[in-house]
């Protein structure tokens, strides 16, 4: 953090790539178009490096960005005269919200073929996820579906954290291994050209 | 790329990596393409399984884009609108805004009561009963009317003579009460409070006299 106070952009280029999907995700929740949700979440990541100078510590880096990603999201909604949320909403809440209440705010903007690429990943996921050995698969879905940390699955599955952890990332690497062709770095950026064309 | 740093990827993920191992490893991602591309392929898997939109952009455009946008000069006055919303979990921003606001109410209250006995001398004044200008009287603002309004004459209204003494203090009080939390609500207006806070303390005429 102090070495991006001092206008290190190398360092800040380790937040935003530790905290970009997180902040997107969050922006997502409010923001529809996914274009407008990348232009959201850059502009919350400018304002906060301007401001990192002045950031004194008093709350986690996170916290303090997640009330800026909210602000840039709030101030989009109002310039584009649509409703801004009403209350304040918790740093953890915000991530589950979606997942929770079955709404995915993003849904109804995506054009059919983004929709149909994204029905087509979580297919192939799920598909994989069922292929997966009993104990790999009981902790990743604990893991990606119901949101325990790792402590608590481990004194659900009765294992140590370490094998946990291990358990999640063999698990994940099984996925990749199947993702990984309809992901390539090619149809990556034909996706990102279809998104904002 | 080790199995090892994949391992550890993937722990970062989930918070659940410590702060050295996850520095190390940013640096890393940073520095080894196949390794950025993994990390975002984990994300745009978690993605896919919650529903999400799909995040198709590289991390490293998203780098490239941010620091051009920064180049351009884009946001640059956000230092210190940003620096306002520094808050720690379970307090409430105390901001600029907030702060001039509640300067500006404060400032309210000593001009009121330094000017009260002047106003109440001839010019405009507060009502003495909310009543009055709730339906006899076309007010120009609530809790401020010209000074025709005296008790007298609105003792002659009838819906207030047909309520007992005690029905009155009632209706008063919560009047005086409504009034006081449409101008504290209202914060464009607070002076209308802060001359009904400083009448509260005066004593009150009794209507029926």
């Amino acid at each position: 953090m102090r070495r991006v106070q001092k206008g290190d952009r190398r360092a800040f280029d380790l937040l935003f790539l530790r905290y970009r999907h997180k902040i997107r995700g969050l922006v997502g929740r409010f923001v529809r178009d996914p274009v407008e949700v990348d232009d959201v979440v850059q502009e919350a990541f400018i304002k906060a490096y301007r401001a990192l100078p002045n950031f004194r510590g008093d709350s986690a880096f996170y916290t303090w960005l997640y009330r800026i990603a909210i602000n840039a999201s709030k101030n989009y909604l109002a310039a584009s005269g649509r409703r801004t949320p009403t209350v304040d909403i918790d740093v953890d809440l915000a991530e589950q919200l979606g997942q929770a209440d079955g709404t995915y705010a993003l849904r109804d903007s995506e054009s059919p073929e983004q929709a149909l690429r994204r029905d087509e990943l979580a297919d192939t996921i799920r598909l994989a996820i069922m292929d997966l050995p009993d104990d790999l698969r009981t902790t990743v879905t604990l893991r990606e579906f119901d949101g325990l940390s790792y402590r608590q699955i481990a004194e659900i599955t009765d294992c140590p954290v370490g094998t946990v952890r291990s358990r999640i990332f063999r698990a994940r690497e099984a996925i990749d291994e199947r993702i990984r062709y309809l992901v390539g770095p090619r149809r990556r950026q034909d996706g990102a050209r279809a998104s904002r064309g | 790329m080790t199995d090892r740093a994949k391992e550890a990827l993937s722990a970062i993920m989930d918070g659940e990596a410590g702060e050295l191992e996850t520095r190390r490893l940013l640096e890393e991602i940073a520095r080894n393409d196949e390794l950025r591309e993994l990390w975002d392929r984990y994300h745009l898997a978690r993605s896919a399984v919650a529903g999400d939109a799909l995040d198709t952009t590289d991390s490293a455009d998203a780098i490239r884009r941010l620091w051009d946008a920064v180049d351009a000069g884009a946001y640059e006055e956000s230092a210190d609108t940003v620096e306002a919303t520094e808050t720690v979990p379970g307090r409430q921003p105390f901001g600029l805004r907030t702060g001039a606001a509640a300067l500006g109410i404060a400032a309210s209250v000593v001009m009121a009561v330094w000017l009260y006995p002047i106003a109440d001398s001839g010019g405009l004044r507060v009502t003495a009963d909310p009543v009055a200008y709730s339906g006899t009287q076309p007010a120009t603002h609530p809790g401020i009317q010209q000074p025709m309004a005296t008790p007298a004459s609105i003792s002659d209204d009838a819906t207030w003579e047909t309520l007992s003494a005690d029905e009155r203090a009632r209706a008063q009080a919560y009047l005086l009460q409504h009034h006081q939390r449409q101008s504290m609500v209202n914060r464009a207006h607070p002076i209308p409070y802060a001359k009904l806070a400083t009448h509260r303390s005066q004593p009150q005429p009794d209507r029926n006299e």
